[in-house]
């Protein structure tokens, strides 16, 4: 599904037809609660700033330009929720594997590759736990949206020069976590 | 560690909650709560016409011209509308009461006059019905 589809739900709803963002909200309902979780670190926040988010971008539909991709300004207004959630509330940041064993089932590998890909799955969850939520931020939209440096310079509301530059400052804060966590290690994961 | 080896480690490891899923009702909750605020804003988002604006101001001056005299007839307690005069008069003759509806008639003006200014210049009013 294109761009367009987007555009073209987007013009329904323009002229009134309000069921049609019934689309929109299923297609990006996952995307949005998956950077969310990323970044509140609880299923119940990240799923109650992605549904203020949608009502949100629906009031304010008439004032999205088009200049960016829809799902550009949906997350920027679900990172804006999730900072105003972190700043009102400090919220406990348990880390990330420990919530994917409980409430996600992830599989407990018994093998020996399954225990290495667990171990750096950890090491990985902690070294960016230890990131600020910006740069949490950028990773999720980096590695795991793969959005594109302009889409997170529309995003995180940078310039595309200052993402460049944080995303430096970010792979340098992770390669000397995981460095440190993984030693000499690191060489024989690869 | 390269740069390359990094992206690398960090793609295959970073937990992308692939397995998450919305809870079941998550879309209609959303579409209840835009259904529900849709109202508020269709008239939020409301422009007037320029004649409509001229007879909702003309028609809501007629009627508290009108408010206004049957008020005043009604104080003085004098000739033309006598039967509205004889109605209220009792209930006017109280200070309080004469007071309390001086009070409340500025108060649907200047309310009405705050109301009218962003039609006539054209923006939004956010009324939340």
């Amino acid at each position: 599904m294109s761009q367009n589809d987007d555009f073209y739900y987007l013009d329904l709803i323009l002229a009134g037809d309000v069921s049609a963002y019934r689309w929109i909200v299923d297609k990006y309902k996952d995307q949005s609660c998956r950077l969310a979780l990323q970044l509140v670190k609880n299923k119940e926040d990240a799923e109650e700033i992605v549904q203020d988010a949608f009502v949100r971008a629906f009031h304010s539909v008439h004032k999205f330009n088009r200049t960016a991709s829809f799902s550009t300004w949906l997350f920027r207004i679900v990172y804006n929720g999730c900072i105003d959630k972190i700043r009102k509330k400090s919220i406990t940041t348990s880390s990330l594997s420990e919530m994917t064993g409980k409430e996600f089932g992830s599989q407990i590998a018994t093998d020996q590759s399954g225990l290495m890909r667990d171990e750096r799955k950890k090491y990985v969850d902690i070294a960016i736990s230890a990131l600020s939520v910006e740069e949490q931020a950028l990773v999720s939209l980096f590695y795991v949206h793969e959005k594109d440096m302009n889409e997170i310079s529309n995003i995180l509301n940078l310039t595309h020069g200052n993402v460049r530059k944080r995303m430096t400052r970010v792979r340098e804060k992770l390669k000397g976590t995981l460095e440190k966590m993984l030693n000499t290690e690191i060489t024989n994961l690869l | 560690m390269t740069r390359e080896e990094l992206d690398k480690i960090v793609r295959k490891s970073i937990n992308t909650f692939d397995a998450y899923k919305t809870s079941d009702n998550f879309t209609n909750r959303v579409m209840q709560q835009v259904y529900l605020n849709h109202r508020s804003v269709s008239v939020a988002n409301a422009r007037l016409r320029p004649a409509q604006i001229m007879l909702l101001v003309f028609g809501t001056l007629l009627m508290w011209a009108t408010i206004i005299v049957l008020f005043w007839n009604a104080i003085d307690a004098t000739n033309m509308l006598n039967y509205v005069s004889q109605l209220v008069a009792p209930i006017l003759s109280n200070v309080v009461v004469k007071y309390a509806l001086v009070v409340i008639l500025i108060h649907i003006v200047v309310v009405r006059i705050l109301l009218f200014i962003p039609i006539i210049a054209g923006r939004k009013i956010s009324i939340k019905l």
